[in-house]
């Protein structure tokens, strides 16, 4: 055991000492003595209250007046004690089974701060939501907005390339919804529907962030000979990289435009076809790649020349 | 630190004498309950905290005088309930200091404090079967008091801690 242990134990023991000093029966003696006299005295108040009941009666018995102000005090006394009763609902102090009927003022007390700060928490949840409602309404709004307003714009740049294109007819964009929409008609003919398809393509791939591959299959065949340079001149503009796939009869008006509207080594002349067509026969071996069944020609003059008798099956 | 506490059944029992001022502190409640706890070696280590109030951290002014007899009853309980024979010196040290921490304020450690306050637990409950009902005089409580402690410690069998 420490020092500091054994300091602490010699302390109890001298405070046990001084406390029982000589006789350790004495302060049990002394204080077995108190209460005897404590109880004497007891006795000796409830012998003198009796007599004080006795004399008052008697002076009731004497003096109606007396009894009648005696009479008033027992009663107030015994409505105190009623109140007093009744108030003591209210101290009580047990919240163990955290019962809803209590009337303890110091449990409802707390409970009330308690309450208080869960409201607090309430109202705090409750202005972040009606924030979060707003945020939510301006942030749906500005995407309404947005998009009208994108769709606006498209529309309005579709319609002056369409202007471009076709500047004798009146075919115009109306608006997008899930396709585009024309003005004062479903459709137009095959050549002026390609030629909305190029103007709102060139318009969306102006405003792209990203640049796509463009492919086209008959990019020119239903599209009037007097149309067909202006869309050629358009498909530089629509993408870095164009594939079509054409037939000889679609060469005429579009191609010219398109090489003009091209670095001349911008584009790659590729003619496919099967291998048992005759016509292929005397090209450069060097431009001709066969394969199981087809043959491929890469060469611009043999592309511009290109004609099949008849197409097999 | 720990502190002493009181079942608040017991606030509630002793309202009377706490409201006339005769029991002027809420450790004369803990008070009384230890001694009754002591004497009839009952311990209460199973009350839940939310049945608990803290009182107060160390011995109030008017008790310092008795912090040593007060500890020591608790060492000698503690000792007597463990069989530990005061000859056996090397337990009893062990156990005095589990017990006794001389740089509290209370001179108990942490261990021994929820002792003690098992032990006012226990008392709070030998009270209960002492008194059929709440206590309004002091006078009249201490003289049935002082005779249910005769009692047992005349005669040690009646003890709940003896009967065990």
């Amino acid at each position: 055991m420490g020092a500091d242990n054994i300091s602490v134990l010699n302390t109890i023991k001298e405070d046990i000492k001084n406390s029982v000093e000589s006789s350790r029966e004495k302060p049990y003696t002394e204080l077995g003595n108190i209460l005897d006299e404590l109880n004497n005295l007891l006795t000796q108040r409830i012998d003198i209250q009796n007599t004080i009941d006795v004399l008052e009666d008697q002076a009731g018995e004497q003096d109606p007046k007396f009894k009648k102000v005696r009479e008033e005090i027992r009663k107030k006394e015994s409505h105190l004690h009623q109140i007093e009763a009744a108030l003591e609902k209210f101290e009580d102090p047990n919240d163990r089974k955290k019962n809803i009927d209590t009337f303890g003022l110091q449990i409802l007390e707390d409970r009330y701060k308690q309450a208080l700060g869960g409201l607090q928490e309430i109202k705090d949840v409750l202005n972040i939501k009606r924030k979060r409602d707003i945020l939510e309404k301006i942030l749906a709004e500005t995407y309404d907005k947005a998009l009208k307003s994108i769709e606006q714009q498209i529309c309005q740049e579709t319609n002056e390339k369409i202007q471009t294109l076709l500047p004798y007819n009146n075919i115009r964009v109306e608006k997008i919804d899930k396709g585009l929409v024309l003005e004062g008609q479903d459709s137009g003919s095959v050549g002026e529907n390609l030629s909305v398809g190029y103007a709102f393509l060139s318009t969306l791939f102006t405003h792209s962030a990203h640049e796509l591959p463009f492919v086209v299959d008959s990019p020119a065949g239903a599209i009037d000979l007097k149309v067909r340079p202006e869309v050629g001149k358009l498909i530089p503009k629509l993408s870095n990289q164009f594939i079509a796939f054409t037939i000889s009869s679609e060469r005429e008006g579009f191609l010219p435009a398109l090489k003009q509207a091209c670095s001349s080594d911008d584009i790659e002349y590729i003619t496919l076809c099967r291998k048992d067509d005759s016509s292929i026969n005397n090209g450069d071996s060097a431009k001709i790649v066969t394969t199981v069944d087809g043959v491929c020609v890469y060469d611009e003059e043999y592309f511009n020349h290109f004609q099949l008798e008849q197409e097999k099956d | 630190m720990a502190s002493f506490r009181l079942p608040k059944d017991a606030v509630d029992f002793f309202k009377e004498l706490r409201k006339n001022k005769r029991f002027s502190l809420q450790f004369d409640i803990i008070y009384f309950c230890f001694i009754a706890g002591i004497a009839e070696n009952k311990k209460r280590p199973d009350m839940k905290q939310a049945d608990l109030s803290d009182v107060v951290d160390e011995f109030p002014i008017s008790y310092k005088s008795k912090r040593s007899l007060l500890v020591s009853l608790l060492i000698h309980r503690t000792i007597t309930s463990m069989g530990i024979p005061l000859s056996d010196k090397k337990q009893v040290n062990d156990l005095l200091c589990k017990l006794i921490d001389p740089h509290s304020k209370t001179f108990m450690t942490d261990e021994a404090m929820k002792e003690f306050n098992y032990y006012v637990y226990g008392g709070y409950d030998v009270i209960r079967k002492w008194f059929s009902s709440k206590p309004t005089e002091l006078s009249s409580f201490l003289i049935e008091y002082k005779i249910n402690l005769d009692r047992i410690l005349n005669n040690p069998e009646q003890s709940v801690g003896a009967m065990r």
